[in-house]
C-alpha cells in the first residue's frame, strides 16, 4: 500500500518518464564503459548539450504555445557572428554581445508577426527565415570564420572549478524557465493557449502576445546560446548549428512537451537534450560508429513520442 | 406497425467489473419511432454501441429481423441497414457534401471512374427530400452551418437505405425551424417502414415524435411506455429517480421584476461583422435577460462582438455613465463582462488540462503568493468552487474532457464564480446545450442565485421553455437585429417564433 502511494506519487511527476529512461540508461552504460560513470564525464556531457538546452528552453516554449521554430540554428549562428563581428571591428564585447541578443528579440518578433498577426503558417515563416538567417550570417562574415577571443568569451570556455559556466548559465535558466512556466501567471498562460486558443481567448488572454512573446524569447535565448557557443570555440563560425533546430525539437519531444501544444517541461526538456547528449558520448565512448548515433536518435524520438501516447491513456 | 426488427434479451455490459448495462429487454420494430430517455451515464450511449456494433455485450443475446446475430463491427450493423447519425458530427471538412452523403458506396461508371454526374443527382434528390435542396451537392462540407452539417448527416445515412436510424441528440445544434424539418423527415422515414432509435434530453421533441419511449436509469431499463400513458412530469421523474417538478415549480415563481431596474450596460450601436443593421439594447441590473432567435439570427455573434472577439468597426457601449472600451475579452472581463460560449469544447474548456487548472485559469494573478503563484490556494479555491457548484469529479487532478457535459458547464463557470469580483455581467450562451434534466435544473439554481446577488444574466437559448421559465425578459433577434422584445407577463411561444421569423416587430 505504502509504496504504491509512492509509485503513484512519482508517476504524477510529469519528468517522471524521461528520468527514468535517463537513469536506466546510465546504469546500463556504467556497466558497459569504465569511464561513464565518472564526474569529469558528466560535466562533460551538460558542457556538450549546454548550447542545445539553453535553445530547447526556447523551442519548447514555442511548442507549449502550439507552434515551431525551425530557424532556431541560424538564429544562434547569427547571434554568434554578429557579436564577435562587432567586436572585431573594435567595439565593446558585452555591448556587441548585447547587440547581438537585441538582435535576436527582433528576429523573434518579426517570425511572431508573420506567423501569427499575418497568420502565415510558421512552419513556412521559420523554414524561410532560416535560409535568411544563414545566409546574413554568410554575408557579414564573408564565409569566413571570425575569431572570438575576448572578456565576454569566457561565458562559453571559463570555468568554474571542474564546471563550465556554459553549464552553470544553462541550469540557471532551466530553473528560472521551469519557475516561470509553472509559478507565474503569464507562464501558466502559456500552457493555455496552446491547450486551446479560442477557449484562451474567451478567457481574457491575450493570445497573440503570448505566441509573438513565446517567439522573441526564443530569438534571445539562441543569440545568447550562439555567443556561448563561439566563446567555447574562440570563433564565430556561420555553418554552425546547422542541425540546432531539430536538435531541440528532439530535446523537448524527449522530455515530454507535447507537439500538439498545451503540455511539458521544461525540466524534462533538459533531460531530454542530456539524454541525447548521453547517447552521443556513450557512442563515443564504447568506440561505436557514430553513424550509428544518428539511427540511435531517432529510435529514442519515436520510441519518446510512443511511450507518452500510451500513458495519456 | 408491430412488425419486429431488432430485439435485445437480456443485455448485459460491464466494463471492469462496473456495471454499464443490467438485464436489458428490448424491441424496436419497423415504422416506429423509439425514443431512449435517461440522464448522462444512464447508458443510452453503450446500449447503441452494443447495437452498432462498437462494443461487445457481456450477456444476452441480440436478434435482427427475429434471428440471433453476433454484431461485432459497425460494418455488420451497416449491412443490417442500422445507421447511426453521430452527435458529434462524422462528416468530413475538406470533401463535398455528395462524397460525404456516398463516402462509404462510392458510385464508378463504367469507366472506373467516379460516377460525379449520379452522385450529384441522387444527393441532389435526397437533399430535396429533406428540404435542404438550397445545399449544392458539390459544396464543401467545412463551407456549411453547424444545422446545415446536421442535415447532411441525416442525408448521409438516408442514401444507404436504412431498416434502423439511431439518432443521438440530433437537435442538439439545431435550431428550432430545422427541429421542425426535422421531425418532418422522421415521419417520412415512418411512413416507408423505417424505424427510428430516438435519443434526446429535449423531451418536448420526445413527446412530439415519439410512438415508445424508453427510461433508463443507471444502466437498468426503467420501462417501455406508449406515448399516450406518459406525460413530462412523470417520465423527468422516472429520469431522474426523484421530483424535480417541485424544484422547477419554486424557479417558476421567480424572476419578472424587471421594472424600475437601473442598466448596468448600454449597448447604444453595435455592428455583427456579417450583417447589415446595427443594433441596441440594454441590460439592467440583476435581471436575467433572455436572447431566442433561430439558429442564424445571431445571437452568439452579437455577444463574440461585444466582449471583442469578433472585430467590428461599429460598437458604442456604456456602462454606469462611461463609456467603454472593449477591443478583446480580456478589456471586457475587465470591465466585468464575463461570457461562456455555446461552443465548450471549443471555445471553453482546455481539454487536456485539469479541473482544477481550467477553473482557476481567469482567476490565477489573485492566487499569488509573493509573485509566485500559489498551489495551496489554487487547490482551496478549487475545493471550494467544486464544493459549492457540486462538480462531480474523482479528483480535481482529473482532465476536464473526462467529465460529463454538465459538470464541465460548471467547471466553466467556477471560472467566473471564484472570481474576486464576480463579473457584474455574465453571459451564457446556451448553458445547458446537451446537458442532462439534473445537472439542467442546477445549473438554473446557480443561475437565480447569481441574479439575486446583484448579477446580471445574459441567456441565450434556442429552447423556449427554458428561456421562458428563467427570464425577466427576452429579445428576439432575426438576422442580426432585434425584432422584438418581450416581458414576462407577455411570454408565449407562439408570439416570440413570430418575431423570430421576422413575422411581426416591435423595434426599429
Amino acid at each position: 500500500m505504502k509504496a504504491k502511494e509512492i509509485f503513484n506519487r512519482i508517476r504524477e511527476i510529469p519528468e517522471a518518464g524521461v528520468i527514468a529512461a535517463f537513469v536506466i540508461m546510465c546504469v546500463i552504460l556504467s556497466f558497459l564503459s569504465d569511464v561513464f560513470f565518472t564526474l569529469q564525464n558528466f560535466v562533460n556531457i551538460l558542457q556538450q548539450v549546454s548550447v542545445t538546452a539553453i535553445v530547447a528552453i526556447g523551442q519548447a516554449l514555442i511548442i507549449i504555445t502550439g507552434n515551431i521554430d525551425l530557424s532556431a540554428g541560424s538564429t544562434m549562428a547569427l547571434g554568434g557572428v554578429v557579436a564577435a563581428f562587432l567586436a572585431q571591428q573594435g567595439w565593446n564585447p558585452w555591448l556587441a554581445a548585447f547587440i547581438a541578443v537585441a538582435l535576436g528579440c527582433a528576429i523573434g518578433y518579426l517570425i511572431g508577426f508573420l506567423s501569427i498577426r499575418l497568420q502565415i503558417v510558421a512552419f513556412i515563416v521559420t523554414l524561410g527565415m532560416d535560409y535568411i538567417l544563414r545566409g546574413c550570417c554568410y554575408l557579414i562574415s564573408d564565409g569566413m570564420p571570425i575569431s572570438y577571443t575576448n572578456s565576454v568569451s569566457v561565458l562559453g570556455s571559463g570555468k568554474l572549478g571542474i564546471v563550465p559556466v556554459s553549464v552553470f548559465i544553462m541550469l540557471f535558466l532551466i530553473f528560472f524557465f521551469q519557475i516561470f512556466t509553472k509559478k507565474t501567471v503569464t507562464g501558466r498562460r502559456f500552457f493555455a493557449v496552446g491547450c486551446n486558443d479560442k477557449s484562451a481567448r474567451m478567457s481574457g488572454i491575450r493570445v497573440e502576445r503570448i505566441q509573438i512573446g513565446a517567439y522573441i524569447i526564443m530569438g534571445a535565448l539562441a543569440a545568447f546560446a550562439g555567443i556561448i557557443n563561439a566563446g567555447n570555440l574562440w570563433t564565430a563560425d556561420s555553418v554552425s548549428g546547422k542541425t540546432l533546430a531539430l536538435d531541440t525539437v528532439a530535446s523537448s519531444t524527449i522530455g515530454g512537451v507535447s507537439m500538439s501544444g498545451g503540455s511539458g517541461s521544461i525540466v524534462g526538456v533538459l533531460f531530454g537534450a542530456v539524454i541525447i547528449g548521453t547517447m552521443r558520448n556513450a557512442f563515443v565512448l564504447l568506440n561505436i560508429s557514430a553513424y550509428w548515433q544518428q539511427v540511435a536518435i531517432g529510435v529514442i524520438i519515436i520510441l519518446a513520442v510512443g511511450i507518452d501516447r500510451f500513458r495519456a491513456k | 406497425m408491430e412488425k419486429e426488427m431488432l430485439r435485445l434479451e437480456h443485455v448485459s455490459k460491464a466494463f471492469s467489473g462496473v456495471r454499464a448495462l443490467t438485464d436489458i429487454s428490448l424491441t424496436f420494430r419497423r415504422g416506429e419511432v423509439h425514443a431512449l430517455v435517461g440522464e448522462n451515464g444512464a447508458g443510452k450511449s453503450t446500449m447503441m454501441n452494443v447495437i452498432f456494433g462498437n462494443i461487445q455485450p457481456t450477456e444476452g443475446k441480440i436478434y435482427f429481423s427475429g434471428q440471433e446475430t453476433v454484431v461485432d463491427d459497425p460494418g455488420k450493423a451497416q449491412r443490417n441497414g442500422i445507421f447511426m447519425i453521430h452527435q458529434e458530427g462524422s462528416l468530413l471538412d475538406t470533401l463535398s457534401v455528395m462524397e460525404n452523403v456516398f463516402l462509404s458506396s462510392l458510385k464508378k461508371n463504367r469507366f472506373g471512374f467516379l460516377d460525379n454526374r449520379d452522385m450529384y443527382r441522387k444527393t441532389k434528390e435526397i437533399l430535396e427530400m429533406l428540404e435542404i435542396g438550397h445545399i449544392d451537392p458539390k459544396r464543401k462540407v467545412e463551407k456549411l452551418s453547424t444545422p446545415e452539417r446536421q442535415l447532411v448527416e441525416i442525408a448521409k445515412a438516408i442514401a444507404l437505405n436504412p431498416a434502423l436510424v439511431i439518432m443521438d441528440e440530433p437537435t442538439a445544434s439545431i435550431s428550432a425551424k430545422e427541429v421542425q424539418i426535422l421531425m418532418r423527415i422522421i415521419r417520412k422515414l415512418k411512413e416507408k417502414e423505417i424505424g427510428v432509435i430516438y435519443i434526446s434530453h429535449k423531451l418536448e421533441e420526445v413527446f412530439e415524435i415519439a410512438d415508445v419511449i424508453s427510461v433508463l436509469r443507471d444502466g437498468s431499463l426503467i420501462g417501455t411506455y406508449r406515448k399516450e400513458e406518459m406525460d413530462t412530469d412523470r417520465l423527468i421523474t422516472l429520469m431522474v429517480g426523484r421530483q424535480l417538478g417541485s424544484e422547477m415549480e419554486e424557479l417558476k415563481n421567480k424572476g419578472g421584476k424587471e421594472e424600475g431596474k437601473e442598466a448596468v450596460l448600454k449597448v447604444e450601436a453595435l455592428k455583427i461583422p456579417g450583417y447589415g443593421k446595427t443594433v441596441s439594447f440594454e441590460i439592467k441590473r440583476g435581471e436575467i435577460l433572455g436572447f431566442a432567435g433561430l439558429v442564424g439570427a445571431g445571437r452568439s455573434e452579437l455577444f463574440e462582438t461585444l466582449i471583442g472577439y469578433r472585430k467590428t468597426d461599429v460598437k458604442k457601449i456604456t456602462g454606469s455613465g462611461r463609456e467603454l472600451k472593449v477591443r478583446n475579452p480580456a478589456d471586457a472581463i475587465s470591465a466585468g463582462i464575463g461570457m461562456l460560449s455555446e461552443d465548450r469544447r471549443e471555445k471553453g474548456i482546455f481539454a487536456q488540462h485539469s479541473v482544477r487548472d481550467n477553473i482557476n485559469i481567469i482567476n490565477l494573478k489573485n492566487l499569488k503568493k509573493g509573485i509566485l503563484v500559489s498551489r495551496a490556494k489554487e487547490t482551496d479555491i478549487a475545493e471550494r468552487m467544486q464544493k459549492k457548484l457540486n462538480v462531480k469529479t474523482s479528483d480535481l487532478k482529473t482532465r476536464i474532457r473526462h467529465l460529463s457535459g454538465g459538470n464541465q458547464q460548471k467547471v466553466l463557470l467556477a471560472r467566473f464564480l471564484s472570481m474576486k469580483e464576480i463579473p457584474e455581467i455574465l453571459i451564457l450562451d446556451e448553458p445547458t446545450h446537451g446537458i442532462d434534466v439534473g445537472a439542467k435544473a442546477e445549473i438554473y439554481r446557480i443561475i437565480k442565485n447569481l441574479v439575486e446577488s446583484g448579477i446580471s444574466v445574459v441567456l441565450i437559448s434556442s429552447e423556449l421553455p427554458e428561456l421562458m421559465l428563467m427570464c425577466d425578459r427576452i429579445l428576439v433577434m432575426h438576422e442580426g437585429t432585434i425584432t422584438g422584445e418581450v416581458a414576462r407577463r407577455e411570454f408565449n411561444q407562439e408570439l416570440i417564433m413570430q418575431y423570430a421569423s421576422n413575422l411581426k416587430h416591435n423595434q426599429a
